[in-house]
């Protein structure tokens, strides 16, 4: 196991880290000694120089102040009675000690100063002027010596200098009589200091707050900030006082001016430990130790610097470098001796794994056997051919395991065709089966050979492939071949520069160029000169972004024949999208097309007559008249049909006709002008559109020259055949907006119609105006068959009353359209339209059988009225009239007889006499009544009323209207009524619209009577009404 | 020759805001004849006022004897000095520039003092009984010096002259000295005598009022205007009536803080008188004709 190169690494730099730590530490350890001696030292001078004070005040407080005489001026200064006496006394105190004070001068000590026993100043030498202020508030050594009553000294910052204070209690016996104070400036202790220790320079700097506390305001300026730390400062470093200490030196000031600028001496000094920096200065190592002063209170006041080259500090620090170099490399050559050795076992591993993954990256199979056949070694890709995992087959016999042989024949080992070549020392290369662990044999390649190691044969290794696929690729390579070959279509296989590479057995059939012709070629060689180049553009474009063109193409055998082929290009590229084929399908479709040709021009021609058939008459009509439209000229469609032709066939059989009818196509296609069209729609006929005309007349003038032409005998077998034509003609465009050229050619039929019926042989013109009143009267029939089928009509009822006797006889039913649009029309608005149509008889019918429904409802009301009907010639002359009106009665088999009457005109029963004669008397016994309406309007003749079985008779309105005025109608009416009275019909006269009608009628021996004086016409529901305030009035 | 030594001390008054200096700086000599530590005591205050006042920079000329400021205050390199009433005359009579801006009141509210004889209580003598004693006197141009001993001695009967007299320097140290007994009387200002009084010192005879100590201007390099305003500065402190003015000079020194009166030249005539009437042995006037060494 070969750790890995990044733990090395981490070991190493871990190692080297552990290394230089401890040579770290060990230097740090030597400096920290090396500081802590200094330190040591520092506080040793410092502590020596104080304590040499203190012994040297120890000295002058036995000796010179603790004497008898001393404390008695001091107890009796302080006892004194009055202030003279006081001064006095303390005058000679001072005057006492004063050669005392005056020889301590000479040495170091400053100061002397006595205090009371409750701690106000007494007498000051250094300041006599100055006395009697409270010591203790202000000074708490004196306070701690007057509380402990013990000796005790300590550092303070003074109103001028700060320096050490020694206090000391005198006592007279018992008696606690006050203090003296013996003090030096710091310069002494400097001074001291450096007498102890003169290689180090020393210097006080002091708390700036503490001094400012006490220093009188005028003092602050003697001050110098230190340039360690802005909240210390320096005595007066002008030496204004002249036991100021000596300011620093240029190389102390420019050592604080280095220290200054390193974070640490701030941090250091308000640490307020003690501690050494370190500090360059012309290549020489500096270290200034720290020492820190308090006050008696122990309140940090000041810090004692002490400066000194460090030549040790640089020695340590070159000890350290040079070790860590060494280390380093020391450790660095370890490292780079493990990284080769790594290295040079890991390209051994990378080789071992190098071949490892050959071995199992191999798509062939892979094992090795030893002498006995036994598999030592199998790949990958060996167990996955074989279905097996490696350790099934490990140890195992090759042979036994998965060898078949030629006709999956499982021979003994001994006969293993590959184990006796190896087993010889030969090589075996061949076809072998093997067997899958599933049971399928599988084709494989084998290549055996023996191994030999160091000279010594020790089995053998033996390399095989699946070659299944490739098999079934071999089968389906020849299937395409095979395909190429028989293909009905011709192919060509070119290179991307379209040299052709192949072509099939089609392609010379096709072409009849062989293979060995066409191969290397173009296949321009094919080429008609009937493409235009944009034509083999197009196809190109489409192979460059399609890979794939379809279409026809016109190209040329070897024998120069033109053929149209049909075809595929298809563009061959490989995985990369790399262009390697271009194959082309090419099949020939001359036939096809020559036949699809054919087909076309029977869509559109006559077969027989090669002239215009009635698809592409209209397709030329339909362009002629948008023509005509668009340039302000005129068409002319003229319809023609030989008169009588059917003779010609029947008596000079079919052929004759047809060569006739391609003599007559063959004129009237000569005499056809420049955008004229001849068709022939069938048989005989034939339609010609004239366009470009300037008016009907110009037509006109063609249409009878066409007569002419066609008129002439035709020279057919020795014999001149002629024949005549009728011709319908119409002109484009009309008034009226005409659908599309079928309308116009039903136009000129419908001419042609009328030409024949006129009496052929003649041209006859489309009467537009007529036309369309056809067209009207068919759209109103339509509309008024709508109108029955929606149940539009209504029948009003005008009642018939007998004027002597008031008795309501009967009642006319009257048809009304209640049209949706147009409101309740009269029948005079309709009826005309229905004249001789079919629909008048069903109208008929419905009015029929409306009235007798009316009826059966008014009866069923209490109410018996009958009810007469126009019936109209068309449905009274039906045959079986008769019988439908048995069929109608039967449907109402509870209406008595002569519920139904129907009004007839004279015209109608004249029409058909007979018929109607033996409807009526049919219907008579049915007990249905006719009467003849409008009597006197038509022939009125005696014989006729006399031949027209009906009993009644109905005066025409018109003799009623005029009687009074009129004589000549007066005389009419009378001879009317007379003439029935005398064949015994009943009479009713109708249109009675004043009671001196109504009057005159009865003097005249008509009672009956309807009219607009009795009643107008009503709907059904107003009769019950209307008889109740007739017969009521 | 005197033993001259100056010390400059560049600091002192910047208004109210360290660092921050105005364009004039006023070049200002104290009395010579006390401590330098006393000096900064006691003046130092004064000029903190005075430079807020008037917007000007104050520097410190210390010199150790008044010759030394004569000479300075001739050739120009002090503006200001204070000085007691017999170095201005002096001063006067060799530089007219020199100007009296004001003179300093003693405690009692007067701009005047007194000098006095003193000796230690347990020694007292008559003063008629000194020939041959030992007599300690401040300096020569001190007014309390010989000047004024001198006429105090004549009056109590003895001739100073007669005297064992030496000088002592300041006015303390001739207190002191008394007290310690190395003198059997001494001259000092009256005031001084009594800052000793606790020590025993008895003041045995006192001169007539002379005129207080004055703060000198040079005409030479002060303006008239800025001298009134010096002037107006100082005249106008009224410790005595003001409680606001006595805290403000309450850190002034002791001849200082009790206020100050304008004078002018004509104030100091008592001084000349005494000086015709008293000869100091040991005072050489320089010959200021000749340019000083």
């Amino acid at each position: 196991m070969i750790p890995d190169r990044r733990v090395i690494w981490l070991l190493a730099a871990l190692a080297w880290l552990l290394v230089l730590l401890f040579l770290y530490l060990n230097w740090q350890d030597k400096a920290g000694m090396h500081e802590q001696r200094q330190n040591v030292a520092l506080d040793t001078a410092y502590r020596a120089a104080v304590n040499s004070f203190d012994l040297a005040a120890q000295a002058y407080f036995r000796e010179a102040v603790h004497r008898a005489e001393v404390l008695d001026l001091l107890r009796a200064g302080q006892q004194a009675e009055g202030e003279a006496e006081q001064a006095r006394l303390r005058g000679r105190l001072y005057r006492t000690l004063w050669p005392t004070y005056d020889r301590l001068r000479d040495g170091e000590l400053r100061q002397l100063h006595f205090h009371t026993a409750e701690g106000t100043s007494f007498l000051r030498f250094f300041s006599p002027e100055y006395h009697g202020d409270d010591l203790r508030a202000t000074r708490p050594l004196i306070r701690e010596v007057h509380r402990t009553r013990k000796p005790a000294a300590g550092f303070e910052t003074g109103r001028s200098l700060s320096g050490f204070r020694y206090v000391y209690p005198l006592h007279d016996g018992d008696e606690f009589v006050g203090s003296v104070e013996f003090s030096i400036p710091f310069r002494h202790v400097r001074e001291m200091m450096n007498e102890l220790d003169d290689t180090r320079q020393f210097q006080l700097i002091l708390r700036r707050d503490a001094v400012e506390d006490k220093v009188p305001p005028g003092f602050l300026s003697l001050y110098e900030t230190s340039r360690l730390h802005k909240d210390y400062v320096l005595e007066d470093t002008s030496l204004v006082f002249p036991d100021s200490p000596r300011p620093p030196s240029e190389e102390i000031r420019a050592i604080n001016q280095r220290l200054a600028a390193d974070p640490r001496t701030a941090e250091a000094i308000e640490a307020g430990a003690q501690g050494a920096l370190s500090v360059g200065l012309d290549g020489e190592t500096w270290v200034v130790n720290l020492l820190p002063v308090t006050d008696p209170a122990g309140e940090r006041v000041a810090y004692v610097l002490a400066y000194a080259p460090d030549p040790l500090t640089g020695v340590f620090r070159r000890e350290f470098a040079a070790a860590a170099m060494g280390a380093t490399l020391l450790i660095g050559l370890a490292l780079l001796l493990l990284l080769r050795l790594i290295t040079s076992r890991e390209r051994l591993r990378n080789q071992r794994a190098y071949q490892q993954a050959v071995t199992n990256t191999m798509a062939e199979g892979l094992y090795a056997q030893d002498e006995a056949g036994r598999i030592t070694f199998i790949n990958p890709a060996a167990s996955e051919i074989l279905g097996y995992r490696p350790e099934d087959l490990l140890g195992k016999d090759a042979h036994t395991q998965f060898h078949r042989h030629a006709g999956n024949q499982y021979p003994d080992e001994r006969d293993c065709p590959i184990r006796q070549r190896v087993t010889t020392g030969r090589v075996f290369e061949g076809e072998e089966t093997f067997r899958h662990q599933d049971g399928r044999l599988i084709p494989v390649e084998v290549s055996s050979r023996p191994l030999y190691q160091e000279g010594v044969r020790t089995g053998a290794v033996t390399l095989f492939r699946d070659i299944s696929e490739h098999k079934r690729a071999r089968e389906r390579q020849k299937l395409a071949a095979s395909v190429f070959t028989s293909a009905n279509e011709a192919i060509i296989i070119t290179d991307p520069q379209s040299r052709i590479l192949m072509v099939n057995e089609a392609f010379t059939r096709l072409t009849g160029y062989t293979p060995e012709e066409a191969e290397g070629h173009n296949p321009s060689i094919l080429g008609s000169g009937r493409q235009e180049p944009a034509f083999y553009r197009r196809m190109w474009q489409d192979l460059r972004e399609n890979d794939y063109w379809h279409g026809e193409m016109w190209n040329r055998r070897k024998n120069g024949e033109l053929y149209l082929q049909l075809g595929t290009i298809s563009a061959v590229r490989d995985e990369h999208g790399e262009l390697l084929h271009y194959v082309g399908l090419f099949s020939d479709i001359t036939e096809r097309r020559e036949y699809q040709e054919k087909l076309e021009f029977l869509a559109h021609y006559d077969p027989l007559t090669e002239l215009p058939n009635r698809v592409l008459l209209l397709d030329r009509l339909r362009q002629a008249m948008q023509l005509a439209t668009r340039e302000g000229r005129r068409v002319c469609v003229a319809y023609l049909d030989l008169d009588d032709f059917k003779d010609i066939n029947e008596q000079w059989g079919h052929a004759t006709g047809d060569r006739m009818l391609l003599e007559l196509a063959r004129r009237l296609e000569a005499g056809r002008r420049e955008g004229d069209t001849v068709a022939r729609l069938a048989g005989d006929e034939f339609v010609l559109v004239l366009v470009n005309l300037e008016s009907d007349e110009q037509c006109r003038a063609m249409i009878d020259e066409l007569l002419q032409t066609l008129h002439r005998p035709i020279p057919i077998d020795g014999q001149h055949l002629s024949c005549n034509a009728s011709i319908g003609v119409t002109t484009y465009p009309q008034t009226d907006a005409l659908e599309d050229g079928e309308q116009l050619l039903r136009q000129a039929d419908q001419a042609l119609y009328q030409a024949k019926l006129q009496g052929k042989n003649r041209p006859y013109f489309f009467d537009a105006a007529g036309d369309r009143r056809l067209r009207d009267r068919h759209e109103t029939l339509e509309r008024l068959k709508l109108a029955l089928e929606r149940e539009e009509f209504v029948l009003f009822y005008q009642p018939k009353v007998n004027l002597r006797t008031r008795e309501v006889i009967g009642a006319e039913a009257l048809i009304r359209w209640q049209h949706p649009e147009r409101g309740l029309l009269p029948p005079g608005a309709f009826l005309d339209d229905l004249l001789e149509q079919p629909l008048e008889a069903n109208l008929s019918r419905w009015v029929m059988e409306r009235a007798l429904a009316q009826v059966s409802a008014w009866r069923a009301g209490g109410i018996h009225l009958p009810v007469s009907v126009n019936v109209p010639a068309q449905h009274l002359q039906e045959p079986d009239f008769a019988e439908q009106m048995a069929g109608l009665l039967a449907r109402f088999p509870h209406l008595p007889a002569n519920s139904l009457e129907l009004e007839i005109l004279e015209s109608s029963a004249l029409a058909s006499l007979a018929h109607v004669s033996r409807v009526i008397e049919r219907c008579a016994a049915l007990g249905v009544q006719f009467s003849l309406d409008d009597f006197g309007t038509g022939y009125s003749s005696l014989a006729y009323l006399k031949r027209i079985p009906v009993q009644i008779v109905k005066i025409d309105r018109s003799f009623v209207g005029d009687m009074l005025e009129d004589p000549d109608d007066l005389a009419l009416l009378e001879g009317i009524i007379q003439l029935a009275q005398v064949f015994q019909r009943q009479i009713i006269a109708e249109g009675m619209e004043t009671p001196e009608q109504g009057e005159r009628l009865r003097e005249l021996g008509c009672e009956v009577v309807q009219g607009y004086g009795i009643a107008r016409p009503m709907p059904a529901e107003e009769i019950p009404g209307w008889l109740h305030r007739w017969q009521n009035a | 020759m005197l033993n001259a030594r100056l010390f400059r001390i560049p600091l002192l008054v910047c208004g109210l805001l360290p660092g921050l200096a105005f364009a004039e700086t006023l070049r200002f000599a104290p009395l010579p004849m006390q401590e330098p530590e006393t000096v900064m005591r006691e003046t130092q205050p004064m000029l903190e006022y005075l430079s807020q006042e008037l917007e000007v920079d104050f520097e410190i000329r210390y010199a150790t004897d008044y010759d030394d400021i004569l000479e300075r205050f001739r050739n120009g390199t002090v503006d200001l000095a204070y000085l007691g009433p017999l170095p201005y005359v002096l001063l006067r009579d060799r530089c007219p520039s020199a100007t009296p801006v004001v003179a300093f009141r003693e405690p009692g509210g007067e701009a005047r003092y007194t000098c006095s004889v003193v000796m230690f209580a347990d020694k007292l003598r008559p003063l008629d009984d000194l020939t041959d004693q030992p007599v300690a006197l401040t300096q020569p141009l001190s007014t309390c010096g010989y000047l004024a001993t001198a006429r105090l001695l004549r009056d109590g009967g003895t001739r100073l002259a007669a005297t064992d007299y030496r000088y002592f320097g300041h006015h303390d140290d001739v207190a002191l000295a008394v007290v310690r007994g190395e003198a059997v009387a001494g001259g000092v200002k009256t005031h001084i005598a009594r800052k000793y009084a606790h020590l025993g010192l008895d003041t045995v005879a006192e001169s007539e009022p002379l005129p207080g100590f004055a703060l000198v201007a040079n005409r030479q390099t002060v303006s008239d205007a800025r001298l009134q305003e010096l002037r107006q500065a100082l005249v106008h402190l009224r410790p005595e009536e003001s409680e606001e003015d006595a805290a403000r000079m309450a850190e002034w020194g002791e001849s200082l803080r009790h206020g100050a009166q304008a004078v002018d030249d004509e104030d100091y005539a008592p001084i000349r008188r005494l000086r015709g009437e008293v000869t100091i042995p040991e005072l050489v006037i320089p010959d200021l004709t000749v340019p000083a060494p």
